[in-house]
This record gives structure tokens, sequence and C-alpha cells, in this order.
């Protein structure tokens, strides 16, 4: 049981707060991201977990042992830097033989492990090339081998993607999530990026300045965001202000300028008369020519724009109320049909509203 | 060659100032150069090897060049221990009071050199304030050698320091390395080609040092102060060529392997230079290191206190009463070597800010034929100690057509060719980072050349122009070892009346003429930095590494 636990950890620099009282509990064998915009304090949390930060206030458990006082040296954690961080004056093999040579490993077993660490990032053979000879993606897979060689208690990854370019980035992300499984090692994984975040996380933890708002499962997170900074954080969202008119056991009735819209409350503290934002994330909304639909009480527009994306078109919609929403469409029929300056119906699946108090 | 041609029929400007440097270049610092070359080589107008055979059979001659070696390597490696031991404090640990010890570390910068060797004789010679011993000779060379360039060695060190990323470091401490095995696995091989780079450009100036052995020598003679007292003392022309071909011979390949030390250190520390939270400090390390800084920095002041405090002394040593008649004396015809030097200074520097900027101009943007070689030329001043081009300059310019000897020109131009290999880099600096669309732009809107250079790139490279400026204006208020070998009664500068003062055993004058030398700088500086306006604090970033 290798769990990372964080327990009222402060840190400032001068008068800036970086973290600000954080509580976490980081689970074994999962892969748990920390995301949010930059300056929210998500890398210098990693740092304190790694000890090259001393936290102002607060303790730093793991697996359960109070590593507060302990240097970094001692902590068994594997951090793998955003920049790489490779010894630019060793080579591959030195690099990766570096930390075992500190664990005073036998010769022979050292040149086992780099060989078996550089065909598990399958880059063999690459053992007497030196960093500035290797192309970003390789660099990548190189700091990673340094780091897993000594197999650490915890793995840090401090947005180890951002250095790579975008087609790249996708594919390492997906043998790092392999990698990660594979050797049900507890990892924190530190990115900005929201999407990198979902594809590869168990748990992530939302994090704004120096505070973390909100944890859960991917899609825990999208489709029931705490706030409207996380709703608009992990992903596209529109949000209609309403009141709840009707309650009968978990299905509101909400009122809004835009006409009535049927939803399911999140929890019991929602209550009759309660005002609330509607969230509705663009792809959640069905869209039709008016014409087709004829039917009830739906939400009427006129689409401003559409952008087609190939896969998806993103269709911006004016409300008569002087709203607009966003909507994306993943249906080739309809896309076809709707241009610009098309009337068109707006329809939702109850399930999918998620309801934030006011 | 033909391309050229048909560019210079377009740009009769470019053609005009391509050949104006060829002949500068080849007249002021390759013609001096070859001159020396030639004196060693003839006699009488006959091919001969008599100075070299001389070379190696007077023992004499042959210690004295033993001596350079042994006393800029000395100097040099105390330099490079104090300087890093000062850098590592000030860039690594959290001591109190860095931005007073980092700029107290880098007066010597500003301040002649061998101002210190006045000081060592002041606190440590026969009369001294402190100890009372016989100061002249190795140590006393040594000891005012190391305080004048540690500022080379300590921002050389310094710089490197802070540009290593501190991931490395970070890297290093999470694969389970303690913070001495990564100071040792990680920090200090790293660092190992900026630290070789730092001794071997310190080993150059102190081989090339001229006022600290001639003040402080005594009877221990090195390369340089050899050369002029075959010149001056002696008239050997070609005994002094012969070491001054020497002197050459050590001082380039010392050059270049500086340079060939810088960039391997570029090549591995690429990182933009990083701001680092200091880790609290070991009280043991920061206690010890502390008092060191302090006490070396205590150390840089009292050097130039005591040359202050000297000034102001009837008879050190002996009659430590408060008097002016040092300065007194200046001003009957004293002052006026101070006025010389700023006269020359001021002159060359806005000779070598306009050529500095026009030959970077010619070189960066206009591709002039045997670009390289002119290039090279311009560059060769930087690894040619001073001595030897005082001694070319004597040589080649003391004949009809080029008849300069005694006059103020020989001397400004010796300054010129000698700082502009600076004025040169920082402008191209500049030059390189301004676009070429923008000259192609004016040219597109009807504007020629000359309109172009003066519109557009001037206005934009004038921070190149004036780092040049400033940088040649403070190196010519305090060169001595070139203009040494071309004064005369009428154009005798501060620095050669220090010199002589001190050889003379007038301190209290040395001191004087030292103090209003340093204060004329300084003020000289803060008009340069007022004229200049705001963006007046770039200036003083030479583009030199």
């Amino acid at each position: 049981m290798v769990e990372v636990y964080v327990e009222n950890i402060t840190k400032k620099f001068g008068n800036v707060i970086a973290i600000n009282n954080v509580t976490q509990k980081f689970a074994d064998k999962a892969l748990s991201s920390i995301v949010g915009p930059s300056g929210c304090g998500k890398t210098t949390l990693l740092r304190v977990i790694a000890g090259l930060y001393d936290p102002d206030e607060g303790k730093v458990y793991i697996g359960g042992e109070d590593v507060t006082l302990k240097p970094t040296f001692k902590r068994e954690v594997g951090l793998v830097f955003q920049d790489y961080a490779l010894f630019p004056h060793m080579t591959v093999y030195e690099n990766i033989a570096y930390g075992l040579k500190i664990k005073k490993l036998p010769k022979r077993e050292i040149d086992k492990k780099v060989k078996e660490a550089l065909e598990f990032v399958k880059l063999p053979g690459m053992e007497k090339r030196y960093p500035h000879q290797l192309s970003g993606g390789q660099q990548q897979r190189v700091a990673l081998a340094r780091t897993l060689v000594i197999e650490p208690k915890v793995l840090l990854l401090d947005e180890p993607l951002s250095n790579l370019d975008a087609q790249l980035r996708i594919a390492v992300r997906g043998e790092l999530k392999q990698i990660q499984k594979q050797l049900g090692i507890t990892t924190i994984y530190v990115t900005h990026d929201q999407i990198e975040a979902m594809s590869i996380s168990d748990y992530i933890a939302i994090m704004k300045d120096g505070k973390i708002i909100q944890v859960g499962t991917p899609i825990e997170i999208y489709r029931r965001p705490k706030n409207e900074f996380v709703a608009n954080f992990i992903g596209q969202c529109n949000f209609l202000d309403g009141k709840i008119i009707n309650l009968e056991d978990s299905k509101a009735i909400i009122e809004t300028p835009e006409g009535e819209i049927k939803a399911f409350i999140p929890d019991e503290s929602f209550k009759n008369g309660d005002s609330v934002t509607v969230v509705l994330r663009p792809e959640y909304i069905e869209l039709k020519p008016l014409k087709e639909s004829g039917d009830k009480s739906m939400i009427k527009g006129k689409v401003r724009v559409s952008l087609y994306q190939g896969g998806v078109t993103r269709f911006t919609v004016d409300l008569p109320t002087g709203k607009s929403l966003i909507v994306d469409s993943s249906d080739p029929l309809i896309i076809e049909k709707i241009k610009e300056g098309e009337q068109v119906s707006l329809s939702f699946k109850e399930e999918l509203i998620h309801l934030l108090k006011k | 060659m033909l391309k050229a041609f048909r560019q210079y029929i377009k740009e009769p400007v470019v053609m005009i100032l391509t050949i104006f440097m060829i002949i500068s270049l080849l007249t002021f610092v390759a013609y001096p150069l070859v001159s020396i070359l030639q004196t060693s080589f003839f006699e009488n107008n006959m091919f001969s090897l008599r100075y070299y055979a001389q070379l190696l059979t007077e023992k004499a001659l042959q210690k004295i060049v033993l001596q350079s070696f042994i006393v800029a390597a000395t100097s040099s490696t105390f330099s490079l221990i104090i300087g890093f031991l000062l850098a590592y404090a000030l860039a690594r640990t959290d001591i109190p009071g860095k931005a007073f010890l980092s700029i107290a570390a880098l007066i010597p910068l500003v301040a002649p050199p061998y101002i210190a060797a006045l000081s060592m004789i002041l606190l440590f010679g026969p009369n001294g304030l402190f100890i009372k011993t016989n100061i002249y000779g190795f140590w006393g060379i040594v000891l005012a050698q190391t305080f004048s360039w540690l500022p080379v060695a300590f921002l050389m060190i310094y710089s490197t320091f802070v540009s290593i990323p501190k991931s490395l470091e970070d890297a290093g401490a999470t694969l389970g390395a303690s913070g001495s095995r990564v100071f040792r696995s990680i920090t200090i091989p790293l660092m190992t080609p900026a630290l070789a780079s730092s001794f071997i450009t310190l080993f150059m100036l102190n081989m090339a040092d001229f006022g600290n052995p001639i003040i402080i020598g005594g009877g221990y003679g090195v390369l340089a102060t050899r050369i002029y007292i075959e010149v001056e003392g002696l008239q050997r022309f070609g005994m002094a060529s012969v070491l001054g071909v020497l002197l050459l011979a050590i001082a380039v390949p010392t050059y270049l392997l500086s340079k060939y030390a810088a960039r391997k250190s570029y090549a591995i520390i690429t990182g933009k230079p990083t701001r680092i939270e200091p880790r609290p400090t070991k009280p043991v390390i920061r206690y010890t290191l502390g008092a060191f800084s302090y006490g070396i920095v205590a150390f840089i002041l009292l050097i130039y206190a005591t040359v202050i405090y000297g000034s102001f002394t009837k008879i050190w040593g002996y009659d430590f009463t408060l008097t002016l008649k040092h300065y007194n004396t200046l001003t009957m015809g004293g002052m006026g070597v101070v006025w010389n030097s700023f006269k020359v200074a001021i002159m060359a520097a806005i000779i070598t800010g306009i050529l500095g900027t026009l030959i970077a101009w010619l070189l960066v943007k206009k591709n002039p034929p045997l670009k390289n070689f002119f290039e090279y030329l311009a560059l060769t001043p930087l690894a040619i100690p001073g001595t030897v081009i005082g001694l070319g300059y004597v040589i080649a310019f003391n004949k009809p057509p080029l008849l300069l000897t005694g006059t103020l020109w020989i001397i400004i131009f010796s300054i010129v060719f000698r700082e502009l290999p600076v004025a040169i880099l920082s402008n191209e600096g500049v030059l390189k980072q301004i676009s070429t669309s923008l000259e192609d732009a004016s040219a597109s809107l009807g504007a020629g050349t000359l309109r172009t250079f003066t519109k557009i790139v001037l206005p934009l490279a004038r921070n190149g122009f004036f780092s040049g400026f400033v940088y040649t204006f403070m190196q010519g208020m305090i060169t001595l070892s070139a203009v040494i070998f071309l004064y005369t009664g009428r154009t005798i500068l501060a620095s050669i009346s220090i010199i002589r003062q001190a050889e003379a055993g007038r301190i209290g004058y040395a001191c004087a003429i030292s103090t209003v030398l340093i204060a004329t700088v300084l003020a000289s500086l803060i008009a340069f930095r007022i004229l200049a306006g705001k963006r007046g604090l770039e200036m003083f970033s030479f583009g030199v590494k």
C-alpha cells in the first residue's frame, strides 16, 4: 500500500500563497492527476511531495509514513521533469544507471537493469547516446526509464508531455497509461491539459489559487462539476440561469427565460424555489431543423455560425432571449442539413443536465 | 566576387566603406603584427635568426619566460578559487547582503588593474600599514593580480552557476543522491568547461598584465615587462620582437582555447538563467562562506580605500598627517595627465563606436568579399597582449609614410583598434537581431543605402554603438601596456604618470592621480548614463561573453 497523503499543506513564496491549506489523499496504485491553470500551485504541490520544497505548514505521508522531514534523496519518489532534466554530460546509460549506482548495485546488475529499462521504454541499444543526440520523445522515454529503474514508491510526473508535439503527445499518453497499469505504481500526474488528464487518469483533482476544489473520476468531474470554474475548465459549457418551480422526488422543473427545462437534482440539498444554474455540455444538446421537429415546448433558435471540423460540427445558436448556446453535433445527417441562418429547435436529455446552486 | 561587384554598382556607399574598412584593418591591425615578425627575423635588413638563437642561449631570458608562466598560473589559480567560492556563496547559499557583496566584488572592473599593486605596496610593503615586508617580487605580483582579475573569475563562474537548470540537481536528489553527491556528480562536471574557460581567460590576462609586474615586480621579470625594458632601456627592438612573438605564440592559442572551452560549456548548459529558491544552507557552510565572502569584499574595499587614504597622507609609513599636497602638485601640470587621458579616451571612444557600428554592419548585413578573413582580423586584438600592440605600433609607425610617433593619434589608434573587437561584437549582437526585412522595406520605399543606414539601422543599433563607446572610454582611461611604448613628454597619460611616480617612489602622487582617474571614470560613466537616458543601462551590457 503506497498511498500519498498531504495534510494541511501551506506553502508561501514571499507574500504569494502557492498552496493554501491543502489536504488530499492520492490513492494506492492509481493514476491521479492534478489539473489547473498555470500558477494554481499544482507543480508546487508535486515538489512538496517530492521534498524539493519544504512546506511552511502541514505534513506529507508516503505509504503511511510521515516523510515531511525526510530529504528528497531518501524519499524514494521518482520525478519526471517537464524539461526531462537528463544530465547532459552523461550518456543514456550513465543517466539511467545514476540512481542504481547510488544504491550500490553490482555492475552486472546495473547493466542488466539499464538494458531492461531501455527495452521497456522501447529504446533498446541507445546506451551510448548523449541526451542531445536524442529526439524530444526519446529524451522523454529515457527520463521515464531513469526514474522507473530505481523502482520508486511513488511516480511523480510534472507536465511530462508538454514539450512534445501534438501527435506524439497523444501516443505517449497512451503508453504512459499502459506502463502505469502494468507496474501498478501510485502515480501523481501534474498537467494543465484537461483532455490529457481526463484520458489518462483514474482520479482528477482540480486545483485553483492554491486550493483543490474538486476531486473525482474523470466522468464525475465532467458530468457533475462542482462550480462554473470546473465546468468551464474541463471542457466547454453552456450555462442558463433558472429557478426550480416544481420538485417531485428528484425530478425538477426549472424555469428559465429560455423556457422550462426538466432535470434531476444532483443531491437532496436542492429545494423547490432555489435559484440554480443549468449546466449544458455542447454535445448533450440535440438540434434539429425547426421545420422537421414541429413539436411541443422546445427551445428554438437560429444558427449564427457553424464550424465544420470533420467528426464534429460546432454551432453557435442565438436564442430569442439574446443568449447564445454552443452546440456540438456529430450526426452527419443533421450536420449536412443545417446551414447558417437556419431556424433550429434544441432539446436535451434530462439525465444529462447538471444543476449548480446559485 | 562578381556578385560583390554587382552589389557595389547598386550600392557605391558600401563599396567605399568596404575599401575603408580593409585599408584601416590592414594598416592598424595587420601591419604592426607583420612589423614585429619582420623585426624578429631581420637584422640590418638581412634575414637572421640571431635573436631567436639568443633566446635559446640567454639563461636570463629563459628564466623570464618560465617566471611568466609560474606567476600567471599562480595568480589565475588564486583568482579562480576565490572567485569560485564567492560565486558559490552568492549563487547557492542564503548568506545575507548578497546585493552588496556582488556589487563590491565587481569594483576592480572599473578601476585600473595596477591600482592593486600600488595598494599592496602601501599595505604590505616596506612601510606597510599592517605588515612591513619586502612585498616586491613574485608574491606581490600574485597578490595584486589575484584581486585585479577576481571580478572576471567571479562573473564567469557565477553566470554558470545560475544557468545550470535547477531541475538537473533536483533530478539527482529524486534519484537518491545526497546534496554533496549531487554537487560532485552533477554540478561540478557541468561547470568544468566554464571553470577551464575562466582559468584560461585569467591566465591570458595575467600573462599580458604589464602594470602590476612593473610596479610591484621588483627584480621579478615577466615577458610583458621585459619587452618594455628591451625597448626603452636597451633599445634592442629585435630581441623585443622575438619576445613579442613568443608572447603572441602563448596568447593566441590560449585565447582560442578559452573560446573552445566556453563553447563547450554552452553546449552543455543551454538553459536560461534560472532564479533558484535557495534551500536553507547548513549553518556551518553559511557562516564559513559568509565570513569568507565578507572578508574578501572587505579586502577589495580596503585596496581602494588605501589608495585614497594614501593620496591624502603626507609620508606613508612615517607621517600619516592628512594633506592635500599631492593634489596641489597635480594642479601644476599634474592634472593635465588626467585631462590627456580623458581627451584620448573620448576621441578613441567616438571613433571606436562609429567604426565598430560600420564594420559590424558591413560584416553582418553586406557580406563583403573575404568576410571571414576581415572579421577575424578585426577581432584579432582580443588575443593580443597590449604590450605586443604597443611594440608593433612603435615599430610600424616610426617611419614615413606613416610617421605617427610622438602624436596623440598613435595613442588614440592603438586604443581604437585594441577595443574595436568589443565594439564590433556588441554591434553584431544588436544588428543580428534587426531583421534584414526592415532594410529591405526601407529600400522598397525609396531610401538609398546611406539613408537606410542613418534612419533605420543606426537608431535601432544605437545600443551597440553605446556599449562600444562606453567600453572603449573605460579602457582608454586606464590603458597602460600599449600606450607606454607610444607616449612622449607632451602626450603623457594618467596611467603612465602613475607608473612613473610609483617607480620613482612618489607613492603619494601616484595615489592622488589614481584617485582623480577613478573619480573621473566614475563621473563620466554616470554622465553617460544620464545622457543616454532610460535605455542607458543596456549600454553597459557589452556584447561579449
